[in-house]
């Protein structure tokens, strides 16, 4: 069934893998007919290892989405390969499975919470799997525990924030026992506490369990805190890096409709100024850490 | 020439467990040609405010007032409230149903009674404001890009003629260019066309850029309501109600607890460049 375990250029295991890949769809008239066809996805290559971190950005309709659903198996190549954990997504006998490895977080808190109690809504994913119940229970509680949201386990999902359901559904993925987490836009229509709750979350789980973090956001801070970030633009990946690189081409990201977070801008005008800030700071703490050692040293 | 609320609370349900207050005594005047932004955590009650302000929802207790008319006595034109403050959803792009362009601009105003060619012109006149060029009035709503649906949904609310426009989290889910022309969009309305602007917003940079007075709401009350730079003082009380400061105004924050002699009212991070420059000198 597996095509086997991939290896990164350094031997690391390879989690996310896309070689060439193209995604096109056709506009239809209103009878059907076929009026144009549009590349969303136009030749894109990545490698995610496993336990990595990865931020991916882009402009509304960048083909950044399109290119999430890919990993899940929730759409196929036009061309071109992709592969999660060494399964090749268009063998049809693979996409059980990888929708089990790759579990996918949406936007709409309220699309994707199924049941009526918190609880059973965490064991829908292993139960469809045939794990027993002994298990299943196991697995709810230290999934629920472990995304924060343990104490709303008897609750009605419609009573939660939208920070929490996104947690219970991320808790929903960790009890199927995944490799990786794909969050599409999954905070952008959090407050900024619910975005927080989320993304301390997810970087638990990366840190913790090793669990590969695949983000699709349009949030600069969020991305910030990737290890790798890949920036698209009409369907091909225009930038990529680990944030201080990207963040470095504000123009580039300019031209792909995004911009840098508020704290790396100020070092900018900073350094413009003449004063000697590290240029590999990313976060507030650290940029009055130095601030403050400027200023006593002077 | 303002839309007051006085003494105004909000309970959903009918009693038990399912009850629940939205809203708890609130008493709020905005006046004609402010940009004003609430800001509150979900579940604050910011969407149940501002559904008061045309009367889409009814105040369970309080007054509501417009132009010094009570819209909740008799024989007040809810229809006329509905013209003069118009308001707009969050993702109103979802909304979009007619088949053209033109087609669901023209739809509210002709709604409103507007005569024909009145529509017409009101209609170009909002799409022409809000930035949709010509081409594009005879294509399908489904061919545009998000950010154009989402213009194409503010300029169905803008050819209904407002002088209050409220929008619902008008930049959610859009990238940060697309953020800054929703935004230029609604300067120029306020500037040019006199138009009051109120919006909810989660983004406090946002905020701290365009609003001039900013009311925060916290369980059904408002905690806080002033100037930006005032409220944005507040980063404690802010992070104890799930809300935040700009990155700018949190690093000066910062600098200031440990001891530096700095300026704290920055905003943006060009204020806040400036403040840390003048304080490195002293």
């Amino acid at each position: 069934m597996k095509d086997g375990k991939r290896e990164g250029r350094n031997g690391e295991a390879v989690l996310a893998e896309s070689h060439n890949l193209v995604h096109e769809y056709s506009r239809r008239d209103e009878d059907g007919n076929v009026t144009g066809i549009v590349r969303a996805v136009d030749g894109v290559d990545i490698q995610i290892k496993q336990g990595d971190f990865v931020a991916v950005l882009g402009a509304n309709g960048s083909g950044k989405s399109t290119f999430a659903k890919h990993l899940n198996a929730l759409l196929f190549p036009t061309e071109g390969t992709v592969y999660i954990d060494g399964m090749n997504t268009l063998e049809q006998d693979n996409i059980l499975a990888v929708r089990q490895t790759a579990g996918m977080v949406f936007q709409n808190p309220d699309n994707q919470i199924i049941a009526n109690v918190v609880e059973e809504d965490v064991g829908f994913g292993p139960e469809n799997m045939g794990v027993p119940t002994e298990e299943i229970l196991c697995r709810v509680e230290e999934s629920l525990k472990e995304a924060g949201v343990y104490e709303y386990r008897k609750h009605s999902p419609n009573r939660l924030s939208g920070g929490q359901k996104q947690r219970v559904a991320i808790a929903g993925i960790m009890a199927m026992r995944p490799k990786c987490i794909i969050l599409d836009e999954a905070t952008a229509m959090l407050d900024p506490s619910g975005r927080k709750s989320v993304m301390q979350t997810v970087q638990r789980f990366n840190r913790r369990e090793n669990i590969t973090i695949i983000l699709i956001t349009h949030f600069m801070e969020e991305a910030a805190k990737a290890d790798y970030i890949y920036v698209m633009k009409q369907g091909k990946v225009a930038l990529s890096g680990m944030p201080l690189q990207v963040f470095g081409q504000i123009g580039k990201l300019e031209e792909c409709r995004l911009e840098v977070p508020q704290v790396t801008q100020i070092v900018r005008k900073l350094r413009a100024a003449g004063v000697f800030v590290r240029e590999d700071i990313l976060s507030i703490d650290e940029l009055a850490e130095e601030l403050l050692k400027i200023r006593n040293c002077s | 020439m303002s839309i007051v609320l006085k003494n105004v609370s909000y309970t959903y349900g009918k009693s038990g467990s399912d009850c629940g207050q939205a809203l708890k005594d609130i008493s709020l005047e905005i006046h004609k040609g402010e940009f004003l932004a609430i800001v509150g955590h979900t579940g604050s009650g910011k969407s149940t405010l501002i559904q008061l302000f045309n009367g889409l929802e009814r105040a369970t207790q309080g007054e509501v007032y417009f132009q010094g008319e009570n819209i909740y006595s008799k024989g007040f034109s809810m229809k006329r409230l509905r013209s003069k403050v118009g308001l707009v959803f969050q993702y109103p792009e979802h909304q979009l149903f007619e088949a053209t362009v033109i087609k669901d601009v023209e739809f509210g105003p002709r709604n409103m009674g507007q005569e024909p060619l009145q529509v017409e012109l009101n209609s170009f006149q909002a799409l022409k404001d809000v930035g949709i060029s010509e081409e594009l009035l005879d294509v399908s709503v489904l061919a545009l890009s998000g950010g154009q649906k989402r213009r194409v949904a503010i300029a169905g609310v803008l050819a209904m003629q407002p002088e209050f426009l409220v929008l619902d989290e008008p930049m959610a889910g859009l990238d940060p260019a697309g953020r800054r022309e929703i935004f230029s969009l609604l300067k120029k309305l306020h500037e040019e066309r006199g138009i009051t602007i109120v919006f909810v917003s989660h983004s406090m940079e946002d905020v701290a850029e365009y609003a001039d007075r900013v009311v925060v709401m916290n369980q059904g009350q408002i905690v806080l309501d002033g100037k930006p730079r005032r409220i944005f003082h507040y980063e404690k009380e802010l992070q104890q109600i799930g809300l935040g400061v700009p990155q700018a105004a949190q690093l000066v924050h910062r600098l200031a607890e440990r001891g530096a002699g700095i300026e704290q009212d920055c905003l943006t991070a060009d204020e806040s460049a400036a403040a840390i420059l003048r304080w490195l000198e002293k």
